[in-house]
């Protein structure tokens, strides 16, 4: 009697432990509001930081998500990426199904480890150790538990505990530990609309997020970023990669970069130096000089990448670049700044956050961005020079990096400083054509077009097209609303000195009108349809952003086919809204000759959620006045 | 004459020694061509590509695969500067011998102020990136390449896999003009010739002598190796090629790389001296049999303890074959879902996969057919070479990836099964297992090919009914059913996206604002999916000079060709047959008459291989329009292309002729 005694006991204890663990990760749990647009739900998301020295730091992760159907599954990745000075020390991963039996798991063993180099890398020392799970039923919930030892302290974890749309957050959690009392700064962003605790001390922080509904991808509008909570906290003291460093804002920090990352390494073989004295020796002022050099600089090199290690953020030697002749950004924007300096041109190094339009945060020094551009200071207004691209004209950034607070880094300290913007009516197009309408219903057309700012960057790839595929281009892409379109003859025009591309054409199109008993109908607008209407809400709820304005105007001279005569042409149509204008007029030249005007303006902006409703209905009546078309009767 | 022959005869012989294709040896006209004579829209293309694949012996090692590579590549412009990294994979399991890579050199040439330099690569610019738990690769780009750079690639692969041959690329996506193939093998191994492509093959056979320093033991029970020199002869494969032109990507292409150029070799046996012959697969016949035998192939089929007490009782409930096939196939895909992972053979063992729930592809229709089998029925798996594999070209273990199910039923009709698809139907297979033919094994090892392409054609059908209010706005209901592959990809992509994200795709597609909307089917396999939308537009009607001009049907108006281009070398691959049908029936306005409308069109392809027809007329105060298109072949081998292509062409201009209904005079 006795003897069983214990067992029992132990039993009863192991039951009860296993039901509190069973309860624990039961999907039942779950509030019906968390569930609302959520396709996965973070149960508990808990970041340990511990900030041993300057150069040791523990991160320490436990994710529990509860995925609540098939494209939940994006929430809850197991992976875990690690380099030459970061080790992984701790990795598992346990599923349990809804009602929290564990069905599933996974020890560090059990993860496959691979390469992380991406597609644009040549070479990286990236890696990473993962699982692919695959899911059996739904609801499923994963604990996935991670640490990972670094000496690199330069990028401590920043706490986004809302992390993108259709999740929601039940809990998550963010300790950071910095035991010695390591100076530190850091910055809380859009905590107002969400509850959020928080514990502060000299040595410790710590953040906990509760009951967090999940939010709804809406098109048109502004980044997660500038709605969903933030966390960044930096080192004043840090180590990146083999280097230390030390900064409290941008101007320290530029110091630092300058001093530990650039100095140095912009010395260039005598040879060069001379070449390039010799090359700009009849250049009159600072910008024709810059010109020959960032052009020099094109014509010898390419964008290759290689990161490893602290080659990650320091740029290769100018001197490497000129004998092998390709660089990544860093390097090759480094190897212009030397090549300027030669030509006694003082630019510099500057980092900037490249293709999503987004800040480095002025107010916040660390390390940020993920691009290098040069900056040159100019009396009037500064030059910027992309240095990745062989064809981009000089002194043009295009929507890669325009428009945004970057880090200028100057050796006696960083600088933000936004670059060049291309607003509204910059972006400019202009067509120009003569349509000839068949008498069986084909036209012909000669068209010229121009294009300026941001319009000249979407065209500018076209010259490294074939003719066969630019023709492609035209018919499947540019135009493939016009059905038996046929391109005779097309002549393009780079003007990288103007920064003005041009395209003339001369086109066939077969079937364009419909003939009908004596009656000839044909859309007016042949050349450039936009009848994009933006999708429909039936609430919105986040605000309207347009985030690229433009202008183009559309001069058509319509001449009908013979035996036919032009009635009466339609009515002027105009629209002008907050958003953009809208204009349309028909203009009588002769019997058988009428113009077509159009001007469309859009403009860029962030515009609030209920204005989105008027901007869908003004794309709405643009659409319909696109497709406008007239009837012409036979005589 | 004679002299004239003779002397042309040295001409073509001397432009053809001109060049000199030794490493190292890159002339100066090389470097100052400006364009590929042939092609002069090339951005790179290869000059020289020379491999060398032959047998190295020594008595301790053994036979072992020396493959020497040459590379001479030209870069006419920057858009051609991509050529100039390189990426040498090889083979380094964790464990077990790999290949290795050595003799690696790699260097630049331009030409600067009429004088050729040289760049050479560094050691240290060569990257080994291990990819995975068997792959390695070695990454290396060419230092300071300019436009109009030469560069030159050597190096060597060293392997101790003797007995498979890698194919041979004759077809690159940039032009090549020299091609030297050269391929020795000695006697003992003995490989089958495989070509494929739309370009013809120059190969040339013969034999050679070649002497070894032989080992050997007199008898088993000997302890030291024996040598002698033994004479053996060498079958030599050449195949030269000049001006091969640059493979180019079109659309409904499926999988580019059939078409590609490509020489391969199979070994079909290998026999030593004193030694037995060893017999390797050959025929299909052979392959499929050889896999049949594979542990984790056909032991998997003769499993049936772990699952026999589970079986639904519904079995019981029906004799017939197909009935119960579905039964049980239902009963699979409830049980393990795919993990997306390939093979023919089982990953994790069937009976792991049934008690874990998960499987690749072998693991879950493998256990299909062992249930399939224990129920009865005459059930056995179908060898498939997924879409995005290709089409093998010649009888390989390798050439098949991936396995179904096939039921015959005593009548001598079958269907194929595939219950890795949760959405799958009898004899409806996912895409990525449509191509071409898959090989049918049965209990005895015996095999044959079953067409995987299903007879029964995607179906897609629209019933539109709408009226016209006196603001011309048009509101009505589209009734839409989705059948054989078009269901299963609709549930496959639909069906785990909320309602209100499937409602403003369609608004977004149709252009219209949706009022109500129902699927029906959405999980019941069995039956079409049907969705039913109640909806309103503004934009339909036109209203020129008092007159009203309507599409026919409506937003479902084809209004691109998809095929632009003027010509095609490849077949247009549609996957399978289809058949889009639509009904659209709208009402008369009061007050209005029609004036016109289109008249009726019906045309074919050649062969019966499409065909649409296309009606429109009045009946009573409606207007009905029928719509048929349809392709029964999945695949319009390019001879067709320009009848496709002007098929389509008539099809969008008749489509898009209006409707023109007037004023009635009162």
């Amino acid at each position: 009697m006795f003897k069983n005694c214990l067992p029992l006991i132990f039993l009863l204890f192991f039951s009860i432990l296993c039901f509190s663990q069973k309860t624990k990760y039961s999907s039942f749990l779950i509030s019906s509001e968390l569930k609302e647009d959520a396709n996965a739900v973070v149960r508990n998301s808990d970041i340990e930081i511990t900030i041993e020295d300057v150069d040791k730091m523990i991160v320490s992760k436990t994710k529990i998500v509860t995925v609540l159907n098939k494209l939940g599954n994006a929430d809850a990745r197991i992976s875990e990426s690690y380099d030459n000075d970061t080790k992984i020390t701790n990795l598992s991963a346990i599923i349990y199904d809804a009602l929290g039996n564990q069905i599933k798991k996974y020890k560090e063993r059990d993860f496959l480890d691979v390469s992380a180099v991406s597609g644009g890398t040549l070479y990286s020392d990236s890696r990473v150790k993962y699982i692919n799970y695959t899911p059996i039923t739904y609801p499923y919930t994963l604990v996935f538990k991670s640490e990972y030892k670094t000496s690199t302290t330069g990028f401590i974890p920043w706490w986004f505990p809302v992390n993108g749309y259709y999740v929601s957050v039940e809990k998550s959690t963010y300790t950071l530990k910095n035991p010695k009392g390591i100076s530190w700064r850091k910055k809380e962003t859009n905590f107002t609309d969400f509850n959020i605790e928080k514990n502060d001390s000299e040595t410790a922080l710590k953040y906990v997020l509760k009951n967090q509904k999940a939010y709804e991808y809406e098109n048109s509008s502004v980044s997660p970023r500038v709605i969903l909570p933030i966390v960044k906290v930096a080192l004043n003291k840090f180590y990146l990669k083999g280097v230390y460093g030390e900064a409290t804002n941008w101007e320290e920090f530029g110091k630092w970069m300058h001093k530990s990352l650039l100095q140095g390494r912009d010395v260039i073989d005598e040879v060069t130096k001379v070449k390039v004295l010799d090359l700009v020796k009849d250049a009159k002022n600072l910008e024709e000089k810059a010109k020959i050099v960032y052009q020099f600089m094109q014509n010898k090199t390419r964008y290759i990448s290689v990161q490893v290690g602290i080659g990650g953020w320091e740029p290769i030697a100018a001197r490497q670049v000129d004998k092998v002749g390709y660089g990544d950004c860093k390097g090759l924007t480094n190897y212009t700044k030397a090549l300027l300096d030669i030509v006694g041109i003082t630019s510099y190094y500057t980092v900037v956050y490249a293709d999503e339009k987004r800040n480095l945060d002025k107010d916040f020094s660390s390390i940020q961005g993920n691009h290098v551009i040069l900056n040159i200071p100019n009396k009037e207004k500064d030059i910027w020079l992309e240095c990745t691209s062989q064809t981009m004209p000089f002194g043009f950034l295009g929507d890669f990096t325009d428009d945004r607070d970057v880090l200028v880094v100057m050796p006696q300290g960083g600088v933000i400083k936004r670059t060049t913007t291309y607003k509204d009516i910059e972006n400019f197009q202009k067509t120009d054509a003569t349509v000839q309408l068949k008498i069986d219903g084909s036209l012909t057309s000669t068209l010229k077009r121009v294009s300026k700012g941001l319009q000249y960057d979407d065209k500018q790839g076209f010259v490294s097209l074939t003719e066969e595929d630019l023709i492609k281009r035209y018919k499947s892409n540019v135009w493939s609303y016009n059905n038996n379109l046929d391109v005779n003859s097309v002549a393009i025009k780079n003007d990288k000195e103007n920064v003005i591309f041009t395209e003339d054409l001369n086109m066939s199109i077969k079937n364009y009108a419909a003939i009908n008993q004596g009656e000839y109908l044909f859309r007016v607008n042949v050349f450039n349809r936009v009848v994009y209407v933006p999708k429909r809400y039936r609430t919105r709820k986040l605000p309207l952003k347009i985030s690229q304005g433009y202008k183009d105007i559309d001069d058509l001279i319509i001449k009908i086919p013979e035996g036919y005569s032009l009635s009466n042409l339609p009515e002027t149509k105009e629209l002008s809204t907050k958003f953009g204008a809208y204009k349309i007029t028909f203009t009588k030249v002769d019997e058988t000759t009428f113009k077509y005007h159009k001007i469309m303006v859009i403009k860029e902006g962030v515009y609030s959620k209920e204005d989105y409703k008027l901007y869908r209905s003004f794309r709405r009546s643009v659409a319909k006045y696109e497709n406008l078309r007239i009837a012409i009767i036979k005589k | 004459m004679k002299k004239f022959t003779i002397l042309l005869l040295l001409l073509s012989q001397f432009s053809l020694f001109a060049q000199d294709f030794k490493f190292g040896k890159v002339s100066k006209e090389e470097l100052q061509e400006q364009f590929y004579p042939l092609d002069s829209s090339a951005n790179a293309a290869y000059l020289y590509k020379y491999k060398k694949v032959s047998y190295n012996y020594s008595g301790e090692e053994g036979w072992e695969q020396v493959t020497e590579v040459i590379e001479r590549i030209k870069i006419y412009n920057k858009e051609g500067l991509n050529e100039a990294t390189k990426q040498i994979a090889y083979y380094k399991p964790e464990s077990g011998t790999n290949e290795s890579i050595s003799g690696l050199k790699a260097i630049t040439y331009n030409l600067e102020n009429g004088k050729i330099t040289k760049k050479k690569l560094s050691k240290k610019e060569v990257f080994d990136e291990k990819r995975n738990k068997s792959w390695s690769i070695k990454k290396l780009t060419f230092p300071a390449v300019k436009e109009g750079a030469v560069l030159e690639l050597k190096y060597k692969v060293s392997s101790p896999y003797s007995q498979s041959i890698e194919s041979v690329i004759l077809q690159e996506d940039i032009p090549v003009k020299k091609i030297d193939i050269h391929i020795r093998i000695p006697q003992y191994f003995v490989f089958k010739k495989y070509s494929k492509g739309y370009l013809p093959i120059s190969l040339k056979e013969t034999k050679e002598n070649r002497t070894i320093n032989y080992s050997y033991r007199e008898n088993d029970r000997d302890i030291t190796l024996k040598n002698r020199d033994i004479t053996l002869f060498e079958n030599i494969y050449k195949i030269e090629e000049d001006y091969t032109p640059a493979l180019k990507q079109e659309d409904f292409v499926g999988n580019i790389n059939n078409y590609r150029s490509t020489f391969s070799l199979e070994l079909s046996h290998k026999k030593f001296p004193n030694s037995a012959l060893q017999p390797y697969a050959r025929t299909w016949e052979d392959v499929s049999k050889k896999i049949h035998e594979y542990p984790s192939f056909g032991n998997e089929l003769n499993k049936s303890s772990y699952y026999k007490n589970d079986l639904p009782a519904s079995l019981q409930t029906t004799n017939n074959e197909f009935e119960k096939a579905a039964i049980i196939f239902q009963f699979v895909k409830s049980k393990v879902k795919w993990n997306n992972n390939k093979g023919k053979y089982t990953e994790f063992g069937v009976k792991k996969a049934y008690k874990e729930g998960v499987g690749n592809v072998a693991d879950i229709n493998l256990m299909l057919i062992s249930m399939l089998r224990f129920v009865g029925l005459n059930a056995n798996p179908v060898l498939v070479s997924t879409r995005a594999k290709g089409v093998p070209i010649y009888p390989t273990l390798e050439g098949f990836n991936y396995v179904i199910a096939m039921v015959e039923s005593t009548s001598g009709n079958y269907v194929l099964l595939d219950a890795t698809e949760v959405y799958s139907t009898p004899s409806i297979l996912p895409v990525r297992a449509l191509n071409w033919n898959g090989r049918k094994v049965t209990k005895d090892g015996n095999s044959s090919w079953v067409k995987l392409t299903s007879s029964k054609h995607a179906l897609e059908e629209n019933m539109v009914m709408v009226k016209i209010s006196d603001d011309m706005i048009v509101e009505g209901l589209i009734r839409t059913k989705y059948n054989n592959l078009n269901a299963l990809n609709y549930r496959n992509n639909n069906n785990h996206v909320t309602e209100e994200n499937l409602i403003t795709k369609l608004e977004e597609k149709y252009k219209f604002e949706i009022e109500d909307y129902k699927v029906a089917n959405k999980k019941i396999l069995g039956k079409p999916i049907v969705r039913s939308v109640k909806f309103i537009s503004e934009d339909l009607i036109e209203e020129i000079n008092g007159k009203l001009y309507i599409e026919p049907i409506l937003f479902l108006t084809a209004k691109t060709n998809p095929f632009k281009l003027k010509e095609r070398k490849f077949p247009v691959d549609f996957t399978t047959p289809w058949k889009d049908r639509n009904t659209v029936s709208i009402q008369i306005p009061e007050g209005y008459k029609v004036e016109s409308l289109p008249e009726t069109l019906a045309i074919g392809l050649p062969g019966d291989l499409g065909v649409f027809k296309y009606q429109v007329k009045q009946v009573g105060n409606k207007i009905k329009t029928i719509s048929v298109l349809q392709f029964n072949q999945a695949i319009i081998s390019p001879e067709y292309y320009s009848a496709l292509k002007g098929f389509y062409s008539e099809l969008v201009k008749k489509q898009s002729e209006k409707i023109v209904l007037v004023k009635e005079k009162i």
